[in-house]
């Protein structure tokens, strides 16, 4: 809220002065949901940029979302970047952006430096949900290849949805420390929270290129794992203490994309070091450990395939593979987490409507979710969607079985200018 | 009456291309001089069979190589479109590379398309994702048809059948001008039914190139239609190829 105010009151008076270039959109949705309850969501999100001396350039970025059930109004600002040319191939850049990494469609190992707004998870694209975050840093373009490297000077986490939310499962509710002091003041503790000053100084860096038919990319950064953690820093008889924290670590990876005849190939690979972990997000046997957590390297892979049939038919499947390394304790956690994607989408041009189908399976977790949706461009500027959000899966498959009650339709427009 | 007139106004038409081979024909054509390099301000307004219609306003560089060519398409109008583009890479005897980017999507990169999507409609229009490649002769098996005069000028009518069955078009038949060496008209075929027609209805000859500067599309499946206006058309500035690149597809300014 404070940042995006920020970016209003920067912008006013540069407004007057500069010639803006305004792109926007307005998104209203009304979700009917199977537990009974329905809610408004509406979004409002406006950027514009302008050059604001010869080789100079402001954009901003300002986004306002209201939500009529739990988290009610906010407004956020999404991008402040001033972005200065020095060289036709050089550009420095600093301020509040956001970026979405990898190659993939919605499930990207490589997305591993900007956090993410979980509140709305299955409502939006994942390319909506990104959080900004300050940074400064250059970007270098030659030809097919980009170079970019960031300097953060503060942490990020994931925006969590509300306790009362009907997108806070387990494993949100866990990350809460205001949720653990409650369970264990339930068992009789006496119990301290505190927060540990979040760490500072981060970096990234990000590359693509292409060698003949072969695009490919890499991307490191060194910094936050964007899920905070809530570690039990002291147990004695009936008294704990709880401290949130963050930790850094190192994350890299590489993607490439390539066509096979009529397919589209993506891939990408990511290696996560020290990566803290819950041994279990249940409190009897969280308490089993010294602090609750423990350490461990990941890698995560995704083959992403794509391909568009006869009759305007296009089709996607993914699948992702995530290996968890030897942890310092015993984990009751799987080793190895399977994902797998599949979209089918037809387009209709008189009048032009696509019907898109989408489902998520977790194989580790049986668990699932699938949305069918209807969009109808009625002109170039007005959207009217309709569709089903359906999950499903043990109550215990976090992300999916949990949110059976938020089984919905929908209803959706949008408006671009 | 009419149609025996018809016929005997077609007897007397000369045989434009009796001396040449369809295939002859058609490699000039496609290899015809269009400038060693141009850059054109393109309006496209598509109306839809119900009558509304949209507008586009694109910006197309074009560079001929010795076996090949490459285009950058940038669109300009509407504002919220202004920096999507399409960068294809065409080479004789290669697959066509060809790449998206969508200034509002969250991924500022150049999307690979699959070669499945050529025969996807571009951004909604009349005009396909293979319509902007260009063509190699050897790709195709091409049939002299007949002579027939269209809007006044005598034209050879070709048909060209791909070698390739995952190529859009099943067919496709063009009236051409063997003068020009242009394709005045041209019919395209899908599963054995005509899908659209492009028709050239303005032709002008600019900096020594002879350039169609006004052409429709009409869309027999769907009732549609889409009008390509070159507003403004410039040949040989000098481009080099190294402009048609991930970096001038992706830049924000152009």
């Amino acid at each position: 809220m404070r940042k995006g105010l920020l970016a209003l009151l920067l912008s006013t008076p540069l407004l007057a002065n500069a010639g803006w270039n305004h792109t926007g959109t307005v998104n209203l949705r009304m979700d009917a949901r199977k537990a009974g309850e329905s809610a408004l969501l509406s979004r409002v999100a406006v950027e514009t940029s302008s050059e604001l001396a010869e080789r100079l350039t402001l954009q901003v970025e300002v986004e306002g979302n209201g939500e009529t059930s739990v988290e009610g109004a906010s407004a956020e600002l999404r991008t402040l970047l001033l972005d200065w040319q020095v060289h036709d191939a050089v550009h420095l850049f600093a301020g509040w952006q956001q970026q979405v990494w990898g190659r993939a469609d919605e499930v990207n190992p490589l997305d591993f430096a900007f956090a993410e707004d979980t509140r709305w998870y299955y409502l939006e694209p994942r390319a909506q949900r990104k959080l900004s975050r300050l940074s400064a840093g250059t970007r270098i373009e030659w030809g097919d290849s980009s170079l970019a490297l960031f300097y953060f000077p503060e942490s990020s986490r994931n925006r969590l949805a509300d306790d009362d939310s009907i997108w806070c499962e387990r494993a949100c509710e866990f990350a809460d420390p205001d949720f653990q002091r409650d369970q264990f003041a339930a068992l009789g503790f006496v119990v301290h929270t505190s927060k540990a000053s979040a760490p500072r100084h981060e970096w990234a860096g990000r590359f693509t290129s292409r060698v003949g038919g072969l695009d490919f990319g890499a991307a490191a950064y060194y910094g936050t794992d964007h899920r905070q953690r809530v570690e039990r820093t002291f147990v004695t008889s009936g008294v704990v203490a709880l401290e949130t924290k963050e930790y850094q670590s190192l994350s890299y990876g590489l993607d490439a994309a390539y066509a096979l005849g009529d397919v589209v190939a993506r891939a990408e690979l990511a290696r996560y070091q020290d990566v803290k972990l819950y041994i279990d997000p249940e409190l009897p046997r969280y308490l089993a450990d010294d602090d609750g957590l423990t350490e461990t390297d990941a890698t995560a892979a995704i083959l992403s395939l794509d391909y568009t049939a006869p009759g305007d038919i296009y089709l996607n499947v993914q699948y992702q593979d995530v290996w968890l390394g030897e942890p310092e304790n015993e984990v009751i956690l799987p080793r190895e987490l399977n994902l797998a994607t599949f979209q089918i989408a037809k387009t209709f041009y008189e009048p032009e409507v696509k019907i898109e189908w989408t489902t998520l399976y977790d194989i580790g977790k049986e668990g699932g979710f699938s949305k069918l949706e209807a969009r109808w461009q009625m002109d170039m500027q007005w959207l009217l969607s309709v569709g089903c959000l359906a999950f499903d899966g043990e109550d215990s498959a976090e992300d999916y079985g949990a949110f059976r009650k938020n089984n919905s339709v929908y209803l959706a427009t949008q408006y671009q200018f | 009456m009419k149609s025996v007139l018809s016929v005997l106004l077609m007897l007397a038409l000369p045989a434009v291309v009796s001396a040449q081979d369809a295939q002859a024909l058609m490699d000039k054509v496609n290899n015809r001089y269009v400038g060693d390099d141009a850059l054109s301000e393109v309006t496209l307004e598509y109306t839809s069979k119900s009558g509304s219609s949209k507008q586009y306003q694109l910006r197309i560089w074009n560079i001929e190589e010795n076996a090949g060519n490459k285009t950058l398409l940038k669109y300009t109008a509407p504002n919220f479109m202004r920096g999507s583009g399409v960068l294809v890479h065409s080479q004789d005897k290669q697959e066509t590379l060809q790449w998206l980017y969508l200034s509002q999507a969250a991924k500022k990169e150049a999307r690979k398309i699959a070669g499945s999507e050529r025969g996807r409609p571009l951004f909604g229009t009349d005009i396909f994702y293979v319509d902007i490649e260009s063509k190699a002769t050897e790709d195709f098996a091409y049939q002299h048809l007949r002579d027939e005069e269209f809007d006044g000028t005598a034209a050879a009518v070709i048909q060209a059948i791909p070698h390739k069955p995952d190529y859009p078009y099943a067919r496709t038949i063009s009236w051409v001008d063997p003068e020009r060496l242009l394709e005045l008209k041209v019919e395209y075929y899908q599963d054995g039914k005509l899908l659209k027609t492009l028709i050239a209805e303005q032709i002008e000859q600019i900096e020594g190139v002879w350039t169609v500067t006004r052409s429709t599309v009409v869309n027999a499946k769907q009732g549609s239609s889409t009008l390509m206006k070159v507003d403004k058309i410039n040949y040989n500035l000098g481009l080099q190829v190294e402009q048609f690149s991930f970096k001038a597809l992706t830049a924000k300014e152009f």
